[in-house]
């Protein structure tokens, strides 16, 4: 997972239909999964959702 | 052999070899996130095999590596991993002296579990996931580690994956390395497999575990091996490469 950009990377191409369309709403999605399980997850430590 | 006891020799198999070839890495480049990444790793490995094992045979101390290694740590660790990457400040530290203590509490809880656990409860029949909850006493009956696997778990994910996402939304909109943004897709989505698999048993629905697992082994795998693929631009200037995985 890296962090630090470099000057003379390959580029991303402008007419990607994966990178221009399908990535933005993956990001979304990943995200939005990420936050309801974190919230599960939390519901579960705060006693919110029971468990045996 | 059933699918329940073929998926975890599988996801043990693959993740000896990422673990390996992680651990290759720190010791050829003694960074700290690939040591977290590795010992990460080689828990959730431990964990896969622990349910493999426990598929055949019953061992308590089996069982003690599937729970402990597998259930309450290994996200935890990965995760710290990615902190170790992202921040580079001494803040990080402290989060590892937290990580460690938190650690040793999980295992004095679960070292005071293991001369309660059930035997008379325990079968081949069916996944150790769908059983443990019969097998271990309950909280409120003293096994009281259950209640440390939300703590490891959410940090695990929320570093782990939001690590991932971030990075990929980063490279994406600098418009660099689409190699690393494919990479840290599969790393989040191999990780989100395997939390909401969690989430799932945790709920007492065990039997798509190891199914998560060997996709979250899988992917996660993909993933690390996409994003440190050596890009042409960067072999040819290998002093700019970015801090990377590979």
């Amino acid at each position: 997972m890296p962090n630090k950009i470099g000057r003379r990377q390959s580029r991303i191409p402008r007419d990607s239909f994966f990178f221009e369309r399908v990535f933005p709403i993956l990001l979304i999605i990943l995200g939005v999964i990420t936050l309801l399980l974190i919230i599960v997850a939390a519901g579960i430590l705060l006693g919110l959702i029971p468990f045996s | 052999m059933s699918l329940n006891q073929i998926l975890p020799f599988i996801s043990t198999i693959v993740m000896a070899v990422f673990t390996v070839y992680v651990l290759q890495r720190f010791l050829a480049r003694r960074k700290l996130h690939f040591l977290f990444w590795g010992l990460g790793l080689a828990m959730f490995g431990a964990g896969s095999f622990a349910e493999a094992y426990l598929s055949l045979a019953w061992n308590k101390w089996v069982l003690f590596t599937w729970y402990f290694f597998g259930a309450v740590l290994n996200a935890g660790w990965i995760g710290h991993g990615t902190v170790y990457l992202l921040f580079r400040k001494r803040w990080v530290h402290v989060l590892t002296a937290a990580l460690l203590l938190g650690s040793l509490v999980a295992l004095v809880l679960m070292l005071q579990v293991m001369p309660r656990l059930d035997a008379s409860q325990f079968t081949t029949a069916a996944p150790i996931s769908e059983q443990y909850r019969d097998i271990m006493p309950a909280v409120s009956d003293g096994a009281t580690v259950r209640l440390t696997t939300p703590f490891f778990n959410i940090y695990g994910l929320l570093t782990l994956v939001g690590g991932a996402l971030w990075s990929a939304y980063l490279f994406w909109r600098k418009r660099v390395l689409p190699n690393r943004v494919i990479g840290n897709v599969l790393i989040a989505a191999g990780a989100l497999s395997i939390g909401f698999a969690s989430t799932l048993t945790r709920l007492g629905y065990g039997s798509l575990l190891y199914l998560g697992e060997l996709v979250a082994a899988t992917l996660m795998f993909a993933g690390f091996l996409v994003a440190a693929r050596p890009q042409p631009a960067e072999a040819a200037a290998p002093a700019r490469a970015l801090t990377s995985p590979s």
